[in-house]
This record gives structure tokens, C-alpha cells and sequence, in this order.
């Protein structure tokens, strides 16, 4: 075989190959070549926190997955609502995905009744990675054994938490609110952590985290109720909210959910949906959500329906927030 | 993909085994060298800082040995502090906030020509304040949870209110303008939504006044921009024209200082326990420890300059600014609570590398810890050595005329303002601050009384409130608890000393 001909063999089969992907791409949509370019990760937080560090692990596996950089850039502000915003108005391209802080955007329109400056509704959510569930604890030392002996403290217990409106107080609000029981509040901590450490320390009689902020603490710490539709296998003896009668507050939480700006295509989507489904059931992934404290996403945690129901809650609770002011 | 990270428990003697030899592995003394340089180049350029830089570096340490990353964090968390004290005495430009204090004496002393004196006190506070504070806080180890649990919201707030007071001799003998400027600084605060009631104060619906005006940006502004608008209007050199230019030696000042720290003895463990101990209680901010530290320093000191180029004053200052990452980093690592902001974002690097701090951290990564001291040990090292071979050439910047210095100054600002969270209106608030700055000081306010109540207020008012919160509104609860009621009479005695002195003698004349 002539040096020639080969070439010629060679160059006839490119044309033929490059044809055939042209037809293949016009038939998926023109995404055959999706992605040729990095993909930029927002996380409406600065680098070390959760968002974070599940970010980057996320976006190292998703680059590999995907054959393109995929770069986390962090812009925080306004508690997690700037950053939300930006992603929101990023170009449909496929090429910015984040997290956006829903449980903030909800909380900010309906607890707090400010105008929204974005509808959450029209975020694209690609994947629920992970979500952080609340409890209700005491020190380990207090004479509060269990839920019942909580619910009949009397005076009822203070509780120490970040602020007003912050999600531990609507945790605890929405609670003891729908008990028909009275909280008193220490706020004014920098994290649900340092609120712990309050509690440990006796600033108050309880209060309420998740395992991914006070897994550090969790011997001083008794949980006594717990946000999430089955027990934890951390803490087996604290009963849900769904076994106490309040099953609407387990959809208290705060998912992590992997979305694009609004108008992403379908198609573009589905090939990041493929890739980090493959990715979520990582090693390192998996490793990082059980290290954390957080839950791994399950099958009844639906995204929407979660962001929907907390949404409701927030109504409910607003006109009380007003009476705390 | 980096495996998670799997030594499993290891004796204290085979941990430390395993951290020291690591050190000899070249690549750990050229990942040391590097993290230092980044600490000082972080901390010296106004704007950046320890959490910027950290951030910076997260990512790459992605996939690194965990035992080789330690030793990089380790360098960074332990250079910034120097690093900032660089152009606050030489520019009158903390490069942190918490060098806010180091402004008072180290500028002083460049002003007089000593800027390369004021340079190697730093670079040795560097060394003896993180080692010395490192040793204090591992000493303490068995008290953590007692130093840590004990330190309420009433504490917290007279703690600060003895931070406060600072501003009664900053002020440089014109207490009411010290006050008044306090309180400008307590009203620009309280800018921003409040957690604490969950409402919004004077933010007029602007995303960006939401969360207050940031910290970082107002400081430097507030110093380094007022500084370098008269720098330019003034022009000139920093040294003062009546130094005689011919007489001065730098390299021989560089011993100097040197002699000159090891000659406070006392302000230096004084110093060094302030700091670690402020470090150790999670949620006290790093500024607190230098105020303090100062605070205190001043009601020992014989000397009359304190507060004008007393070399004991800048003993104090950076030697507590230094001693004060080592106390951070005890919670952080025992029992996993961050104990400063930028040891939150190592908390994070932690849980990167798989790791989860916290007591099991001490019982099954005990090299790692391990690494983090030798890290910073060896760091110190370096870095100390670099500001003293560098300190005769960084001094001469002061002789540089100040039109020159001033553009170049104020672009960095404005740089680094704008890097720390990618918003442009962060330089914006630099230049604000740094108009209001330069104003006010024309008008004979000194800026550091400002960043005080700046800084201080919000602390102040959040603790109190929590303190009433939980005495259901007695104040009593300040006198009923031990330490609190030590704190309360410490200070009153600090506030009133001063004023006993002034009318015990004439006020000193107002500098400039």
C-alpha cells in the first residue's frame, strides 16, 4: 500500500466519521460536542464550608467524568442569595451549574416577606447530592431524657440558635409553635457550632443542629428530636418528628441540589444529570457525605416537594415572626 | 482522585516520629518556604489576608500528601501576622485588621528612621510570640474545655469592653475625639442585617449593605486610603526631615530590634498569654487580642512613648497578634469549634482531605497535628529570617518620596479590596472610608479609634444582649459570675488610670 493511498483511506474515513457525528449531534440536539469548554461551579458561600468542600469534591470527580475542567467559583454575600441570584442569571449554555441556596431564597420571600428578586421555581435541578437534617438536642448532662420530658418543661426551655428566622429557629418555631408550647431564645451566635458549644456551656437549655455542624460535639450532646423521616442510626434513640404526629416538619432541611440557570436545555441536562449520577456514587463523594454528617440523597426526598413544602411552613410562620419583632 | 486519608491510631512518640521526618523530605521545606511566602505576601498587601490566602491554596492542596498540605497551611496561618505588620510601619497601612495597633508605634518609629528597627521587632515577635504561644496553648491542653466552656456571652462582652478602652489612650490625649470617633465607628457597624433580630438596618434594599459593611475593606480604606490621599497632598518622605539621613544605619537597627525585643521580658509572656488565651475562645475576633495585649501593656509601661514609637508597645502588639493563631488552633483541632475565621476555612481543608477534627483527631491524626507544629516552628523560622534580611531594604521605602509610593500603594488597595470576595464594590467601600478617613484626621480624630469601635461595637452589643437574653434582662449576671466580675474591675481600673494620670499632669501635646 502506497503511502499515498493510505492517506487518501485516511482522510476519506475522517470525512466519513466527521458526517457521521455531524448527523448524530443534528440528531441529539447539536450536543455531541457538549461540553468542549470548562464548566464553571457557583457556590453562593466562601472556600471551607459545606457548600464548598462539596463542591470541589464534586466538580474534581465531574471533571473527570465529563472530559472538561470543571472550576468552582465562590460568591458569597447575603447569605448565600447573591450567589443564588448570579446562577440565576448566568447563560442557559450549560456551562454555569451550582448550587443555589434555596432554603435562603424561600426563607427570605416567605418568613421574612421580602420581594423576590428570582423565582426559585424556574432554577433547572439536576441532582440532589446530599441533604443536612436538623435535631433538637440538650446537654448530655441535662435532666431532659426524652421528648416528653421536653414538651412538659415547665418554664419552657431556651433555646441558643444563630438569629431569628435562621433555619434553626424555624426548626424549633415551627415545632414547639404547632405543640402549642412557649420558646425563649439566646440568639445571636455565629454558627449552629458555636450555638452548641452556648448549649454545652449553659447559655441555654437546648438547642438545635444537624450532625454536619456538631459531629465534633456529639458527646456532650443529647439529641431528643429528630427532622427526617427515619431514625438515624448515629443517634437511635431520638424519635422523628413523623413518630411524634408532625410529619410535615421532616421536610426541614437543607438539600444540596446541583442546578442550572433557568432555560438550560433538556438535552444538556441530561448529560450532566448522567455524569453526576455516576459521580454521586463515588468513593470520595459518598466518603464526604458520611464524614460530614450529612444524609446521602434517598428516595423519598424529592427536591421540588421539599423546597415547596419548607415554603409553606415559612407562610405559616411569618405572621409569628412579626409578633417576635 | 485522593484516597481518604487512612493512618490509623499511632503512639504520640511514632506520630511525632512520622511528622518530624516528613519535614526532611525536600518537598516539605520547599512547600514551607512557599507557604510563607504567601502568608507574608498575603498578609503584607492591604486587603488580603490570612482567609484569602487560605482560600487560595484550598483547592490545591486537593489530591497533595494531607501530612505535606499541614505543612503548608501551617506556614500561611502562622506568617500572615508579620506579614501585615510590614506596611503598617512602614506605610501607616495595617496589611490585617488586627495590625490596626501596630500602626501607633511601628509608623511612629519609621517616622523617626527606624523602620528597620520596628521591622525586626516584628520579625522576632513572629518567631518567639507563635512558637511561645504554641507551647502556652499545648501546655494548656487538658484546660481547653474548661478555658473554652467558661467564657460566656458576659465575658465575651467585658472582655471586649477592656478592648474598648484602648481608645481612651489612642486617642492620643484628646479623649473626646476618641470617644466621638468610637462612636462613628459603632454607627457604621451597625450597617447590615441582624441576625440577632432578623431585620435589616440601613440598608436601604441594597444586596450588597445586607451583610454590613465588610470588615477588611473599611479597615484598610479607612487607614491605608486617608493615608496615601495625604501622602500624595503632602508629599515628602515618611522619615521626617529633621532625621539626619546620613547617620542612619539599617543593618546595625536590624540588631538593634533584635536586643530590643528580648529586652521586655515580661511584656513578651505577658503578651504571649494575652494572645493565646484570646485565641482559644472561639468567636472573640483576632483584633481583640492585640487591642488588648496593648491595653494591658500600657497600664505596665514606664515608658513615656508608648503610643508614639515605644519599640515595648510594638512588643506587645505583634507579639500577641502572633501568639493568638497557636490559641486558635487548640479548639479547632480538640474540639473541632474554629477558633478564628481563618481556622474555619482549615476546618474545611480538613474535611477535604476526609478528615474529621475533633477529639478523634487528636486520638487517630495525631501527625498531622504534629505537622501543623513543626510546620509552624519551622515557618517562623523563615519567615523571621526574611524580615530580618530584608528589613534594611524595606525601610528604605520611607525614604521614598510619598507621590511615588502613594499610586502604587492605592492600586494595590484597591486590587486586593476587590479580590477578597470578587466584588467591586468592596474597593469602593475602601475609597469611601479612606475620604472619610482622610477628612477626619485633618480634623484631629485618629483613624484607629474608629476601627476600634468598628471592629469592638458589634462584638459588644451582640454579647451584651445575649447576656440579658439569658439573665432575662438583669444585668446583675455581670458581677454574680467569677470571671466576669474579675474582668469588670480590671476594667474600670484601666479606664480610670488614665484619666488619674491626665489630671495628675498635664496632657502630652497632640502629635502632628
Amino acid at each position: 500500500m502506497t503511502k499515498q493511498r493510505t492517506l487518501g483511506m485516511a482522510s476519506r474515513l475522517a470525512r466519513n466519521v466527521a458526517f457521521a457525528l455531524a448527523i448524530f449531534g443534528f440528531a441529539t440536539g447539536a450536543n455531541a460536542d457538549y461540553p468542549d469548554q470548562p464548566i464553571e461551579f457557583v457556590v453562593p458561600f466562601g472556600a471551607g464550608g459545606a457548600f464548598d468542600t462539596l463542591a470541589r469534591t464534586l466538580s474534581e470527580a465531574m471533571s473527570e467524568e465529563l472530559g472538561v475542567p470543571v472550576v468552582v467559583r465562590n460568591v458569597p454575600g447575603a447569605g448565600g442569595i447573591r450567589g443564588s441570584i448570579e446562577l440565576y442569571r448566568s447563560a442557559p449554555d450549560g456551562y454555569t451549574i451550582g448550587f443555589p441556596h434555596y432554603v435562603s431564597i424561600v426563607t427570605d420571600e416567605h418568613l421574612r416577606g421580602n420581594e423576590p428578586q428570582i423565582d426559585w421555581e424556574d432554577f433547572r435541578m439536576i441532582k440532589l447530592v446530599a441533604t443536612a437534617e436538623h435535631f433538637i438536642y440538650v446537654p448530655a448532662d441535662s435532666p431532659i431524657q426524652s421528648f416528653e420530658d421536653f414538651r412538659d418543661m415547665d418554664p419552657p426551655a431556651r433555646f441558643a440558635t444563630t438569629g431569628l428566622a435562621s433555619s434553626g429557629w424555624t426548626h424549633v418555631f415551627a415545632l414547639a409553635n404547632e405543640m402549642g408550647i412557649e420558646s425563649d431564645w439566646v440568639v445571636g451566635y455565629d454558627s449552629l457550632l458555636d450555638a452548641g458549644v452556648a448549649v454545652v456551656r449553659g447559655d441555654a437549655q437546648a438547642g438545635v443542629g444537624g450532625l454536619h455542624n456538631l459531629s465534633g460535639m456529639m458527646d456532650e450532646i443529647r439529641p431528643i428530636v429528630y427532622f427526617d423521616t427515619q431514625r438515624h442510626p448515629a443517634f437511635p434513640d431520638a424519635p422523628t418528628v413523623v413518630e411524634l404526629g408532625y410529619p410535615k416538619y421532616a421536610a426541614l432541611a437543607s438539600p444540596y441540589i446541583v442546578s442550572a440557570p433557568p432555560g438550560t436545555s433538556d438535552e444538556r441536562i441530561a448529560v450532566l444529570e448522567t455524569a453526576l449520577d455516576k459521580v454521586v456514587q463515588s468513593p470520595a463523594i459518598q466518603n464526604w457525605i458520611e464524614q460530614g454528617g450529612f444524609v446521602a440523597a434517598r428516595e423519598d426526598h424529592d427536591p421540588l416537594v421539599m423546597i415547596a413544602d419548607q415554603a409553606e411552613i415559612f407562610k405559616a410562620l411569618a405572621p409569628f415572626l412579626e409578633e417576635q419583632n | 482522585m485522593p484516597r481518604p486519608y487512612q493512618h490509623g491510631k499511632r503512639s504520640m512518640l511514632d506520630a511525632m516520629q512520622v511528622a518530624f521526618l516528613k519535614i526532611f523530605d525536600g518537598s516539605a521545606i520547599v512547600i514551607m518556604l512557599l507557604g510563607t511566602v504567601i502568608g507574608v505576601v498575603f498578609g503584607a498587601l492591604p486587603g488580603l489576608g490570612g482567609i484569602l490566602a487560605l482560600s487560595v491554596v484550598l483547592p490545591f492542596t486537593y489530591g497533595m500528601d494531607p501530612l505535606l498540605s499541614m505543612f503548608l497551611y501551617a506556614a500561611i496561618i502562622s506568617t500572615v501576622a508579620f506579614g501585615g505588620s510590614v506596611p503598617a510601619i512602614l506605610l501607616n497601612t495595617p496589611g490585617t485588621p488586627p495590625n490596626a495597633v501596630t500602626c501607633l508605634d511601628g509608623y511612629a518609629m519609621a517616622k523617626r528612621g527606624e523602620g528597620s528597627r520596628a521591622i525586626a521587632i516584628s520579625a522576632t515577635a513572629c518567631l518567639v510570640g507563635s512558637i511561645g504561644g504554641m507551647a502556652i496553648t499545648f501546655a494548656l491542653l487538658p484546660l481547653v474545655r474548661p478555658i473554652v466552656f467558661s467564657f460566656g456571652p458576659p465575658e465575651f462582652f467585658l472582655l471586649v469592653m477592656f478592648g474598648l478602652v484602648t481608645i481612651a489612650f489612642a486617642s492620643h490625649g484628646n479623649m473626646l475625639k476618641g470617644l466621638v470617633g468610637g462612636c462613628i465607628g459603632l454607627v457604621i457597624s451597625c450597617v447590615g442585617f441582624s441576625e440577632m433580630y432578623g431585620v435589616q438596618r440601613y440598608t436601604m434594599g441594597s444586596d450588597y449593605l445586607w451583610d454590613g459593611i465588610s470588615m477588611v475593606p473599611f479597615v484598610v480604606g479607612l487607614f491605608a486610603v486617608s493615608e496615601m490621599i495625604s501622602y500624595g497632598s503632602r508629599g515628602g518622605t515618611t522619615v521626617s526631615a529633621a532625621v539626619p539621613l546620613d547617620r542612619l544605619n539599617w543593618g546595625k537597627q536590624t540588631w538593634q530590634g533584635i536586643r530590643d525585643y528580648f529586652s521586655y521580658p515580661v511584656s513578651i509572656v505577658r503578651s504571649t498569654f494575652i494572645g493565646s488565651a484570646i485565641g482559644i475562645i472561639p468567636g472573640l475576633g483576632g483584633s481583640v487580642a492585640a487591642f488588648l495585649a496593648y491595653s494591658v501593656g500600657m497600664q505596665q509601661t514606664k515608658d513615656e512613648r508608648y503610643g508614639r514609637g515605644s519599640p515595648e508597645g510594638l512588643v506587645n502588639a505583634e507579639t500577641a497578634n502572633d501568639a493568638k493563631e497557636g490559641g486558635a488552633l487548640l479548639p479547632t483541632l480538640a474540639i473541632g469549634i474554629p477558633g478564628s475565621a481563618d481556622m474555619a476555612i482549615l476546618l474545611g481543608a480538613f474535611i477535604l482531605h476526609g478528615i474529621q477534627p475533633g477529639p478523634s483527631l487528636l486520638r487517630d491524626h495525631l501527625d498531622l497535628v504534629y505537622a501543623l507544629l513543626f510546620g509552624i516552628v519551622i515557618s517562623q523560622l523563615f519567615a523571621s529570617g526574611f524580615g530580618y534580611a530584608a528589613s534594611p531594604y524595606l525601610a528604605r521605602i520611607s525614604l521614598l518620596n510619598n507621590k511615588w509610593v502613594a499610586p502604587f500603594v492605592l492600586t494595590l488597595v484597591l486590587v486586593g479590596t476587590y479580590m477578597l470576595r470578587t466584588n467591586i464594590l468592596d474597593s469602593a467601600v475602601a475609597v469611601i472610608a479612606g475620604v472619610l478617613g482622610y477628612y477626619l484626621r485633618r480634623f484631629g480624630f485618629v483613624p484607629i479609634t474608629i476601627a476600634i469601635g468598628f471592629i469592638l461595637g458589634p462584638l459588644a452589643e451582640r454579647a451584651m444582649l445575649q447576656s440579658l437574653m439569658i439573665s432575662g434582662g438583669s444585668l446583675s449576671i455581670f458581677v454574680t459570675r467569677p470571671i466576669s466580675l474579675v474582668l469588670l474591675v480590671l476594667t474600670l481600673i484601666t479606664l480610670l488610670i488614665p484619666i488619674f494620670r491626665m489630671l495628675r499632669k498635664r496632657p502630652p501635646v497632640h502629635e502632628s
